[in-house]
């Protein structure tokens, strides 16, 4: 068999394995028997995804429907390869992760999600077909709305937000059912955008095909370029994307998504699903590249546009993360951040016409933070789940009870820094050097960012592991096995990856198409000086300096706290633009326009009706030749319309 | 053109006929029991789908025309006679599928009903249930726009009488509502068929008759009349009240199926008779689909009694079918042919689940439930692919409808230059969007949450027989995901050779 087969039976194991685990709860097994089952599932997809990338690259299609061009079609191609070996082994883990994790409540329908999600995921991967990728990418979704509220009862410990805390009115408090809401409906706007821009793909080529669009982009673009319409077709068509991914203002769907189990963080809100935009990024960025810079191209702007976008939206969540008090609220912010990287450097990249550069360092920074993010989660679980409280304040001093989960967080923390020699180090200046490629400007925003990953991270380590612990926690002790076994793996894989990088970042640049690019000293100093700069704030910490005090003492530095930690206000807005006028628009329909109008119709003129029937019986007197002269009139006014209609309409 | 194949024996009159002898056979049989009035009903629509499988398979594979060989040609009012093309097919497999399934669910829900009022009988709903059913399943084969109506009146009569005899509230008014606005909508579709003096779709033998009239007053009064059979915005006011009123079986019927008539005859007769006045009302009646499905999506989220809040659903999904019919290019119709299935099986399932409660739990008031999932979960995942179904997310077949309409779309509205194309595109992304808005706002009322006041007594076992039917649409709209080439490529390969639409 063909990479593309292997590809093909790793999704459909995914799959298979998903109504297992369902039929498995309909038949109310074991809880332990779904899980080890799932996990079971899980082996065989990695195993599959494996023996892919060993194959080597092939294609698979066949036809789905015919009438728009839709091929269910597998595209095994390195990009695709390397990817699928990362989710699958990423969900593996986790997965083995989930099963002391979960225990029993909702075992069922969580194993069925999970293994739905990593079929999903791969399917997106690997599809050769934009609507295949498509079916993908919304399986994904779904299971991100169904895991987020797994808790769907709204039990507190899983809110996010400080409950009663309220900015401009709106509650900054979020339950498990709402925030699952907020994430299909955020991610779902942006598809229906993404399927009209694969529609203007259709009706332009004919097609949906990956392929297709790519040999065919010149005309592609011509023809857009005629219709004046490139650069909005690219907002379209990255829509989906740019919500997937969490770019400014879409973010918000993400941070309030931590009310999924810390698995579910993990896995989908951090290593795999929301890098979903990223990858589609990696994949289409080189093709329309290609015709935004072709003779009759146009639409670079918007490339820019995108650009900048992803740097807002890294310095933004990055501010956020620095101030942030609840563990997994950090790490969502640096995820949303981190996205940011990946995806300006490759619509940097794209933009001056360097879409395989920029795809290297979207790539690499994609491989890189998806292992430390994974297991930054995962310990951020075990924790949560030791100390029973989210915020990190409750926590501190947890050196001493959970050594080596503090190992696991140092290792992926200083990765995610960027520290040499960690992956983080090497991947985020290949993404910041490509940024460098389209505006120094936009360089330097990245490293600014940079500064402040470095801060939050270091931040976050102190207040956990470190910090004097302020309330007394009975029971402290090492994680489970089972659960400790996946992010110290992971923690040290990050080390690990960075070791090896320059044995590794061929294979990257190879899938990708790039060059090999040798980053001189010159060239690597203002990112790691940065990550040092950042990193080092956390001496003030270890000082005793406490800048929490200066912001009790100042207004002014209150005002500004209250920015960072309501999120920039971009959740208040949002609701107070969009959600209650929307909500105040439905309940005037409903009572104003609707109930008007039904009185005016069904009471109001049958009401007059009735007072002109009065008058009618008055002609029913009751004299048989009037009512002769009636019956004659109406066959006059019968046999005149027939005419009529046999003379004039014949 | 397509080819004709004239059928050797009359199958497709057949297929009407059986549910109407039934019918009979279950007015006649006053004193049977319950299993044998629903055997006697679900069996006519077995063998009615039987009788219809070969034709179906035909006509999608070959892609040809199934005439019944029972046909009359007359004078003055062309030829009256039953035909299946892909797109009748579509339609006529999506009311036979579900009229079998809900005559099925039919039976552990009037029993509950007839509990509740006291008094009730099976021989006379499954009566009227035939006829109704046979009347939709006639209408969408007939070939010749007074015999549809004949069939349309068919219908109307019998599911009035439903809903005077086993409805909810006033359900006289709300019997005589529904029965004045559809009539009323009925008769102007057929006096703007008089106008234009033809009446057939379809002539065996000589092919499809289009774009036979320019005349703006048939061409509005058809329009008018369809509308307000389908209920779109401003013509909508009877919907709320007969869909949530109704026996909930004939929700399940009303709301999905026999709507969507009305817009499968604009189809026939809109597109088909005024092919160019159509395109010229082309945007104003793209602006009227927008209005209907912002206008209900809207009013969904503010409902607390949850018939009616699928009730104003379907007016939103009206609005999905008028989109794909006006923008009449063939990726566009065949999106609102694909939606009626979609929807029929969506909103069947929900109109169902909405049963499962009334049954279970006694309620429909969404103020009572909560945090239902724990107590319901298989009802909770009916009603989440009913949900994902009129939201269009796969694996259900809901995607390929909203597919093609959106592509249809795309290929229309970036003909008009840049602005225009930005705003149209903002009415469907934000129309579209309502719609995933409502359901999965409705879902986490219903199912998330604490429990409301209703969930401790909450329990799934008085339900099960519901439950058990509707399960069988669920798998149905997989599969349909599956396979949606079978059928949608024939209908979107009709839909140029017909009304050379491109």
């Amino acid at each position: 068999m063909d990479g593309a087969s292997w590809a093909l039976a790793s999704v459909l194991t995914g799959y298979t394995f998903s109504v297992i685990a369902l039929l498995l709860g309909a038949a109310e097994a074991r809880w332990k028997t779904v899980a080890w089952t799932s996990v079971a599932g899980l082996t065989l997809s990695t195993l599959f995804a494996w023996i892919a990338l060993a194959s080597g690259e092939s294609v698979l299609s066949y036809t789905w429907v015919k009438s728009l061009g839709v091929h269910f079609s597998i595209m095994a191609d390195k990009l695709s390869l390397i990817m699928g070996v990362v989710v699958a082994t990423l969900s593996l883990m986790i997965g083995i992760y989930s099963v002391e994790y979960i225990g029993e409540w909702g075992a069922p329908r969580y194993w069925f999600f999970y293994t739905f999600f990593v079929a999903s995921m791969l399917l997106l991967v690997y599809a050769g077909d934009m609507v295949a990728m498509f079916v993908g990418w919304e399986g994904t979704g779904l299971s991100s709305w169904a895991l987020i509220s797994f808790y769907y009862d709204d039990r507190e410990e899983f809110w996010v937000g400080d409950p009663g805390r309220k900015a401009w009115k709106v509650p900054m408090w979020f339950t498990p059912s709402h925030s699952g809401l907020r994430a299909i409906v955020f991610t779902r706007l942006g598809d229906v955008g993404m399927l009209i821009g694969f529609g203007v793909v259709y009706a332009v080529l004919g097609s949906t095909s990956i392929a297709v669009l790519h040999n065919h982009i010149y005309e592609f673009f011509a023809e857009l370029t005629l219709r004046g319409i490139a650069a909005y077709w690219i907002l379209l068509f990255f829509l989906g994307a740019l919500a997937k991914s969490a770019q400014f203002p879409f973010h918000e769907w993400l941070v309030t998504a931590m009310t999924g189990p810390t698995s579910v963080s993990a896995l989908i809100h951090a290593a795999t699903m929301v890098k979903a935009g990223v990858f589609y990024a990696l994949r289409f960025a080189p093709i329309i590249a290609l015709g935004v810079f072709a003779p009759f191209g146009t639409g670079a702007s918007m490339l820019e546009a995108l650009a900048w976008l992803a740097l807002l939206t890294a310095f933004a969540t990055a501010t956020m993360a620095i101030v942030a008090r609840e563990l997994k609220l950090i790490l969502a912010y640096s995820t949303a951040s981190q996205l940011s990287y990946m995806l300006g450097a490759i619509f940097a990249g794209a933009a001056v016409n360097e879409a395989a550069l920029g795809d290297l360092g979207g790539f690499a920074h994609l491989i890189s933070h998806a292992v430390f993010k994974a297991a930054l989660f995962l310990a951020a679980g075990a924790i949560i789940h030791a100390v029973h409280s989210r915020f990190i304040d409750d926590m501190g001093e947890l050196k001493k009870y959970m050594p080596w989960t503090y190992v696991a967080t140092i290792l992926a923390g200083l990765s995610l820094a960027a520290i040499p020699p960690f992956s983080g180090w090497w991947s985020k200046d290949l993404a910041v050097h490509a940024m460098g490629e389209y505006s120094e400007w936009l360089a330097i925003g990245a490293l600014i960012t940079a500064v402040l990953t470095g801060a939050y991270t270091m931040r976050m380590i102190y207040y956990v592991f470190h910090a004097p612990m302020r309330k007394k926690h009975e029971h402290l002790h090492e994680a489970h096995p089972l659960m400790l076994g996946p992010y110290l793996t992971l923690g040290l894989t990050a080390l690990g990856l960075g070791l090896v990088w320059p044995w590794i970042e061929p294979h990257i640049a190879e899938a990708v198409g790039a060059p090999e690019l040798h980053l001189s000293a010159m060239d690597m100093l203002p990112g790691t000086l940065a990550a040092i700069l950042g990193a080092s704030t956390v001496a003030i910490y270890f000082m005793g300096i406490r800048p929490i005090e200066w912001v009790e003492r100042s207004a002014s530095l209150r005002a500004l706290y209250n920015f960072l930690y309501d999120r920039w206000y971009v959740n208040s807005v949002i609701y107070r633009l969009i959600v209650y006028p929307g909500a105040w628009l439905s309940r005037w329909l409903r009572d104003s326009v609707e109930k008007g109008y039904d009185e005016l119709i069904h009471v109001a003129i049958p009401g007059a009706n009735v007072s002109m029937s009065r008058k009618v019986r008055e002609l029913q007197s009751g004299d048989l030749q009037m009512y002769m002269a009636y019956f004659f009139m109406g066959i006059l006014l019968a046999a005149l319309i027939s005419a009529f209609v046999i003379l004039f309409t014949g | 053109m397509l080819t004709e194949y004239v059928l050797g024996y009359p199958i497709l009159w057949a297929s009407v006929l059986v549910p109407i002898i039934a019918g009979f056979i279950n007015a006649s049989a006053r004193r049977a029991s319950k299993a044998t009035h629903v055997g006697i009903a679900a069996g006519s629509w077995a063998v009615t789908l039987a009788l219809l499988a070969p034709v179906l398979a035909k006509v999608f594979r070959d892609n040809v025309v199934a005439v019944d060989p029972w046909y009359a040609r007359t004078s003055s009012f062309g030829t009256l006679g039953l035909f299946m093309d892909p797109i009748s097919a579509l339609m006529a497999m999506s009311v036979a599928v579900v009229s079998f399934i809900i005559a099925l669910y039919s039976a552990p829900y009037m029993e509950h009903r007839f509990h509740e009022m006291g008094s009730g009988s099976f021989s006379t709903y499954y009566f009227l249930y035939q006829l109704f059913t046979a009347g939709m399943l006639g209408a969408v084969l007939a070939s010749n726009a007074i015999l549809f109506y004949l069939f349309l009146e068919l219908t109307l009569i019998p599911s009035a009488l439903l809903i005077v005899l086993y409805g909810y509230g006033d359900r006289f008014k709300v019997g005589l509502i529904y029965l004045i606005w559809t009539h009323v909508g009925a008769v102007l579709f057929i006096i703007g068929m008089f106008v234009v003096g033809r009446f057939d779709f379809y002539v065996p033998g000589t092919g499809y008759v289009t774009g036979v009239s320019h005349s703006l007053a048939a061409f509005l009064l058809v329009l008018i009349g369809a509308s307000v059979k389908m209920a779109m915005g401003g013509l909508h006011l009877w919907l709320p009240y007969a869909h949530a009123e109704a026996p909930t079986p004939i929700s399940a019927l009303l709301s999905p199926l026999l709507i969507g008539i009305g817009g499968y005859v604009l189809l026939r007769a809109g597109i088909g008779y005024f092919g160019s006045l159509w395109s010229e009302a082309t945007p104003w009646l793209f602006l009227w689909a927008i209005v209907t499905m912002l206008y209900g999506g809207f009013l969904v989220l503010s409902q607390r009694d949850i018939k009616r809040l699928f009730a104003y659903s379907s007016i939103s999904q009206m609005g999905y079918l008028m989109l794909g019919l006006s923008i009449a290019n063939a990726e566009a119709e065949t999106g609102a042919i694909l939606h009626y299935l979609t929807h029929a099986l969506g909103k069947a399932l929900l109109f169902g689940v909405a049963g499962v409660f009334i049954v279970a739990l006694g309620t429909r008031d969404l103020g009572n439930m909560g945090g239902l999932l724990r107590k319901m979960p298989y009802t909770g995942a009916l009603a989440l692919v009913g949900f994902m179904l009129i939201s269009g997310l796969p694996p259900t077949m809901g995607m390929w409808s909203e597919l093609y309409l959106v592509f249809g779309f795309s290929k229309w509205a970036m003909g008009y230059g840049l602005w225009s194309f930005v705003a149209l595109t903002v009415l469907v992304i934000a129309s579209m969007t309502l719609t995933v808005i409502y359901s999965f706002t409705t879902f986490k009322r219903v199912f998330y949450g604490p429990g409301g006041p209703v969930y401790e007594e909450a329990s799934e076992k008085p339900a099960r027989s519901l439950i058990a039917s509707l399960l069988v649409l669920l798998v149905l709209a997989i599969i349909f995901f599956i396979v949606i080439g079978w059928f949608a490529d024939p209908v979107a390969q009709n839909m140029k050779t017909i009304y050379a639409l491109r």
